[in-house]
């Protein structure tokens, strides 16, 4: 792992000193995807899937794990988030409110 | 109905080893251990709770679970030594966590066939139960066996303290459950472990001996000390 910068909680734990950081996601019973539910630290996927079930599925919350190394996620950049969603603001017509809807179909 | 000196000794088992592994809420070496370690001590006081409220419930007159686990004289616990043998490090506590595990998940497979439908009935979630902490411990013990100079180091030191305790694993009968089968199923998982972390495994351990029958009695009557401590200096207390 790349040097931290001193963090003395970092520091004091070897986990997060040591281990990499996964992220979690968790299908639940009723859903068909996986949700991102959050992160932990874990020496490899097969650890962080066990440590998974014991953080974040206590509570009958899941039926499935996925983890994903953190470091293999690319995120947009914070300081472009106006540049890049901003503008649909103003652009309703991409939204399918402007059909009438057949009554026999229903509801949507 | 299972005899009641059958269910102490897997209620008291599940007890002892629950509580060992509550030492370490708040220590473990990782937040996340922390909490993955807690639920298995949580599963286990658990099970001992299944299986206390039955015994309790068969007694007559009727007694409560509360005082069978905090009353009791530390001499009536009927655990395996096993289960109290101290934390020392985290190899000794993962691999006693196997050693455990991978005997119980034979016997609450076996017991979830019982005729006495109570217990059939504990067995079956038990033996998820101990099918994941079966599974946690080996990652740990194969980590450790097969990690580095000093994990392995730590690894031995536990082989060496632990293993002489199984011998006693061949001795408990339980009626409806055949003991070579267990057995069979325990040596399975124990060599397939052992195999993986590149652990040289033992070979059988004789019957416990009178010394060690002894220290495991120290071990229990100092933990109990501690774990009935609260019950005893406040009978009847609530919260």
């Amino acid at each position: 792992m790349s040097a931290q910068p001193a963090n003395p909680a970092n520091l004091a734990n070897p986990a997060s000193r040591d281990w990499p950081l996964f992220e979690v996601f968790i299908r639940s019973k009723q859903g068909l995807d996986h949700k991102h539910v959050g992160s932990l630290h874990a020496s490899d996927a097969a650890h962080a899937i066990t440590l998974a079930r014991d953080v974040y599925t206590r509570r009958q919350e899941g039926v499935s794990i996925w983890v994903v190394p953190s470091n293999a996620i690319t995120a947009s950049a914070p300081e472009q988030k106006a540049e890049n969603f901003d503008p649909m603001a103003s652009k309703i017509y991409r939204h399918p409110t402007f059909y009438d809807i057949p009554a026999e179909v229903g509801h949507m | 109905m299972l005899p009641e000196s059958t269910l102490l000794t897997l209620a008291d088992t599940c007890l002892i080893s629950g509580h060992r592994l509550s030492e370490w809420c708040g220590h473990g070496p990782a937040l996340e251990e922390d909490i993955a370690l807690t639920n298995t001590a949580l599963d286990a006081i658990g099970q001992a709770r299944a299986l206390l409220q039955v015994v309790a419930a068969r007694r007559s007159p009727a007694i409560t679970e509360d005082a069978l686990a905090y009353l009791r004289e530390p001499a009536q616990f009927a655990n395996l030594a096993l289960a109290a043998a101290p934390n020392t490090d985290y190899a000794h506590t993962v691999l006693r966590s196997l050693l455990l595990a991978a005997w119980l998940v034979p016997v609450w497979d076996a017991l979830g066939h019982s005729s006495d439908h109570d217990i059939a009935a504990i067995a079956g979630n038990a033996a998820k139960e101990a099918r994941v902490q079966r599974r946690h411990a080996r990652q740990w013990w194969v980590r450790f066996g097969d990690g580095t100079a000093e994990s392995r180091r730590r690894a031995e030191a536990a082989v060496a303290a632990l293993w002489p305790l199984t011998g006693e694993l061949s001795a408990v009968r339980i009626p409806g459950v055949d003991p070579d089968a267990v057995l069979s199923a325990w040596w399975d998982a124990v060599q397939d472990a052992f195999a993986e972390a590149t652990m040289p495994l033992p070979t059988a351990a004789p019957p416990l001996s009178g010394e060690l029958a002894a220290q495991a009695a120290q071990w229990r009557h100092a933990l109990l000390g501690e774990m009935q401590s609260l019950a005893r200096q406040h009978p009847g207390a609530r919260w």
